[in-house]
Order: C-alpha cells, then sequence, then structure tokens
C-alpha cells in the first residue's frame, strides 16, 4: 500500500495539538474514525481489510492513551525522553500552528457517524428501548444514553448550542430552572436528534414527565 | 510548450468528455489557444459532445503518417479558439497503438503550440491511459460520489502513482537490487510501497529524491454529478485522506452538481455551458476551470 502512520506520534494520528482538551480529543477521533471506518465513502475500496484494520488500530491506541491522565502524561514524557519532541511540543506558547491543522469533516458528521455505530451496543440498546417503552422521559434517562454514548455535555453545546447548564437542569430535572416551553421543546428535540432518539417521543415524554412531576 | 492537463477517472460515465469539453470551451473563451485532444480511443465520441460530425481528419492520419504535424489533425470547433483532436475515425484497432505510437504523440503533445491542451483519457487503467495521464506534471481524476467510481478513482490513482514510481526507477540511477523489482523479465509484480521499501533498504539515499519525484506529479480531483444527498465534503475528504497516504500532492478542485439539462444539451449536440450559461453547473465548472489555470473564476464568455 501507500504510507501508513508509522512513525507518527498520537497527536499526528489524531490531528491535534498536544493541548488538545478532552471535547477536542473526543472530536478529533469521531473525525478520523469516520473517515477510516468500513462504511465511509471517502476511503471506499482504498485500502485492504488488512490495511483499515492497522489503521483503526493505531487510531485506537492513541486515543485510548490520551483520554487517559495518567496514560496521556507517561507518552508525553516518553516522547520527550526519545528525544521525538522538544520541550516546547508542549509549552502553549508554539502549539499555534498544531492548533491550526485544519479539521477535514464537520463535527456533527462524524458524532452523527459514531452514534449511529454506538446506537448498536447492547448498553445503549437497552438504554433506549427501556426509554422508547414507557410514556415518561426522565432527564436521568437521558443522561444516561448521553454518557453510555460517550459524548460531553460540551460536544452537544458545539453542535446544538446547548448550554452545560441548561443541560445539566434538563438531566437533574430541575424543572423550575428550565426555560419556556417553546424553547425547552426545541432543547430537548435537539438534543434527542444527536442522541438519535425519535424527538417526538422525548419531547412528550419530558413534558409528561415535568407535568407528573412538579 | 503547452500547459498539459490530462483527465481520466477509472470508471465510464462519470462524465470525463462532458467536463473535457466544458473546461476546454471555458478556458478557451479566456482568450487561450486550447487543444482537445481525445484519447479515448477506440470509444471516442468527445466530437459529438461538442456538436461536431465526426471528422474526416484526426489521430489516426498522425499513426498513419499521412499527416506529418499533429496541429495538422486540428479541427476549429464553435467555439472560438478550442480545436479539437478526433479519434474517431481511427481503426477498430486503435486502442491498442504500439509503444513507438505513443512515444511519438507524446512527443508530438508536448510540442504543440498551444496554450491548454485538455487530453479526455478512456475510462480503465491499462498502460496507454496510465502514460498519457502521466504526460504532465499535474492531472484531474472525475469522480462521482458512488462507491463504484470512488473504487474505480483509487484503483486509478494507485495505478498511476505505481507508474509514476516505476518510471522514475526506470529514467534515473538506482542499485541493481531496486532496479531488477521493475525489469520486464522480473516475474513479481511489485505494489508502490513494496518499491519504497526495496529503495529504503538498498538505496537508502536515494530516499529524498525518489519522494521528491514521486511529488513531481499532483492529482487534481473533481467530483461529478454531484446530488443533493451526498456529502458536500467528500472531495475534501478524499484530499485529505490521500495526502496522507501517498507521496504526491492532491487537491480537490470543487463539486459540479448533477444537472438533468445535461442530457438535453448533449441530445441538441450542443455544449452545455454554451446552452445553459446560468445554471449552477456551469458556474461550478467556471470555478474549476478557474482553479485549473490558477486564477480567480473565469467570467462569463461572449
Amino acid at each position: 500500500m501507500m504510507k501508513t502512520f508509522k512513525g507518527q506520534s498520537h497527536y499526528d494520528i489524531l490531528k491535534i495539538s498536544p493541548s488538545a482538551d478532552i471535547s477536542e480529543l473526543k472530536r478529533a477521533y469521531r473525525d478520523v474514525l469516520a473517515l477510516y471506518d468500513d462504511d465511509s465513502l471517502a476511503t471506499y475500496a482504498l485500502f485492504s481489510d488488512e490495511e483499515r484494520t492497522a489503521l483503526l488500530q493505531a487510531i485506537d491506541a492513541a486515543y485510548q492513551t490520551l483520554l487517559d491522565d495518567k496514560k496521556r502524561a507517561a507518552y508525553n514524557q516518553m516522547l520527550l525522553d526519545t528525544g521525538q519532541v522538544e520541550a516546547s511540543f508542549f509549552s502553549l506558547k508554539d502549539q499555534k500552528h498544531l492548533a491550526a491543522i485544519e479539521r477535514d469533516t464537520s463535527w456533527s458528521d462524524s458524532l452523527t457517524a459514531w452514534v449511529r455505530k454506538q446506537s448498536g451496543q447492547a448498553e445503549v440498546k437497552t438504554l433506549v428501548d427501556a426509554l422508547l417503552a414507557k410514556d415518561e422521559v426522565t432527564g436521568a434517562e437521558l443522561k444516561a444514553i448521553r454518557q453510555a454514548l460517550g459524548i460531553e455535555k460540551s460536544e452537544i453545546y458545539k453542535i446544538a448550542k446547548i448550554s452545560g447548564t441548561m443541560l445539566t437542569n434538563i438531566e437533574e430535572d430541575r424543572f423550575a430552572d428550565l426555560p419556556a416551553e417553546i424553547f425547552l421543546k426545541q432543547f430537548l428535540s435537539s438534543y434527542a436528534q444527536i442522541l438519535q432518539i425519535d424527538p417526538l417521543h422525548v419531547i412528550g415524554g419530558y413534558l409528561k414527565h415535568m407535568a407528573g412531576g412538579t | 510548450m503547452p500547459e498539459i492537463i490530462p483527465i481520466g477517472g477509472g470508471k465510464g460515465g462519470v462524465g470525463k468528455s462532458f467536463v473535457a469539453a466544458s473546461l476546454g470551451a471555458l478556458i478557451a473563451r479566456q482568450g487561450h489557444k486550447v487543444a482537445l485532444i481525445d484519447l479515448d480511443l477506440g470509444a471516442s465520441n468527445l466530437h459529438t459532445v461538442m456538436g461536431l460530425k465526426a471528422p474526416a481528419v484526426g489521430l489516426g492520419d498522425f499513426f498513419s503518417k499521412q499527416v506529418e504535424n499533429l496541429a495538422d489533425v486540428a479541427v476549429p470547433t464553435p467555439v472560438a479558439n478550442l480545436f479539437l483532436f478526433s479519434s474517431c475515425q481511427c481503426s477498430m484497432e486503435i486502442a491498442n497503438i504500439y509503444y513507438a505510437q505513443k512515444v511519438k504523440l507524446i512527443r508530438a503533445i508536448r510540442n504543440l503550440s498551444f496554450d491548454y491542451v485538455l487530453i479526455d483519457l478512456g475510462a480503465g487503467t491499462n498502460f496507454n491511459t496510465l502514460d498519457f495521464f502521466l504526460t504532465a506534471n499535474k492531472g484531474l481524476v472525475i469522480c462521482t460520489p458512488e462507491p463504484t467510481s470512488v473504487e474505480n478513482s483509487f484503483r486509478f490513482i494507485k495505478a498511476v502513482y505505481l507508474r509514476r514510481i516505476k518510471q522514475i526507477i526506470k529514467q534515473h540511477r538506482f542499485v541493481p537490487e531496486v532496479k531488477a523489482a521493475v525489469a520486464a523479465a522480473n516475474k513479481k509484480v511489485y505494489t508502490s510501497s513494496e518499491l519504497i521499501e526495496r529503495v529504503q533498504k538498498y538505496d537508502p539515499e536515494k530516499i529524498p529524491a525518489l519522494k521528491k519525484r514521486i511529488g513531481g506529479f499532483e492529482f487534481k480531483i473533481l467530483l461529478n454529478q454531484m446530488r443533493k444527498h451526498a456529502d458536500a465534503a467528500l472531495g475534501n475528504k478524499m484530499e485529505a485522506i490521500c495526502k496522507r497516504h501517498f507521496y504526491s500532492p492532491f487537491e480537490f478542485i470543487g463539486n459540479v452538481n448533477f444537472d438533468e439539462r445535461v442530457h438535453e444539451a448533449v441530445y441538441h449536440k450542443d455544449l452545455f455551458v454554451t446552452r445553459f450559461p446560468g445554471a449552477t453547473t456551469a458556474g461550478e465548472l467556471k470555478s474549476v476551470a478557474g482553479r485549473l489555470i490558477n486564477h480567480a473564476d473565469i467570467e462569463n464568455g461572449p
């Protein structure tokens, strides 16, 4: 084949700067995963199964290492100790060029692909099925699904512009702090769409829960 | 020497001739003298796309030495400054031209006194198609947003890439262990990365020069027949992926929307960009033509 990820750091593979926070890391991971996944049209038939598996394993290893603070610190130290990078690699001043790495895909695209894949997992499936089976929908149920999908609140904000506070209020059933119904419906609808659950069921169920719970 | 832009893409029916004719017309309208060469040997129909009857002269006369100069087989088209080099009157065996004919034609194309030469290539990855694609320092790959077309485009790109690496190794000094890998007598078929690894192993100091030469050919990608439901970012993704996994430069130069009226224009033997100059698709083609000849979008011609 062609060039692989050989010789590239975890940061290079995911195309992120060493200062990337968890939501940037997750986004980058989903972006790159969406590109290399076997149902990605952009790489259709470009790689053999073997090559694709190797690339996906490298992507996964990079992500798992950088996701864990301890592993990430050890990895950074290894990069320094082996002379693969200079100390300035991790200083904020020098990260402009790395942070400027262009994103090739839109965030919502790769998140959509991610959720579609994760929805097949038993844990997510059980939670979603339970939610759809009932008339009432609680904030805790939505939160459990979001967490099972591995989505951060900050990611929801970046796509649907639902603030962290607002999301917390919804997920903790703090009805007194929720906005007017018309806005709440919009938030719930956007949120449900990201989680790929029927928005009408979520809106109706949540409003019913509110009516019964106060 | 003219600027040569070969147009290929692996799969049939993705609009190579349509794009070649449209870009040829748009660049010619800018006042550049443009040659449109139909090298879809054995399946040539570019004259019909241009609204012409089968020309009486063509590449066949050049191959059979009826004419001395390639320029003598150029026929004018309804677009000023745009000339067609047809292969429709060539013999039925033209698809299998000899090596010497191919070399002669490539040399003649490079010596044409035109500003731009657009070469419309056939589908597939036969050696003639690959060599004509490698005539210049860049080539345009036409793809559509379907798995079949993406698959064939990647296969085409990989085949061109491998051919390029083999050419470089054949034409330049390398140690015998490397040379042997591309020799005609060699039975084993090497992949591009195996060849690069071999150079790395036996002739490591040549690696920088090899990579530089591979990088001397740029792939341009155009997505044709884009539809509403198709991923608008597909071209950018393909560019990003190719840049990551090949040593060649890649540039995605734009989406061109599917338009029902292309069929209508072909049916009336009229150029789409002439018949529907205001269409979105015509605007996108203008923008692509502008990017190809490296300046701002081409304005509406007369």
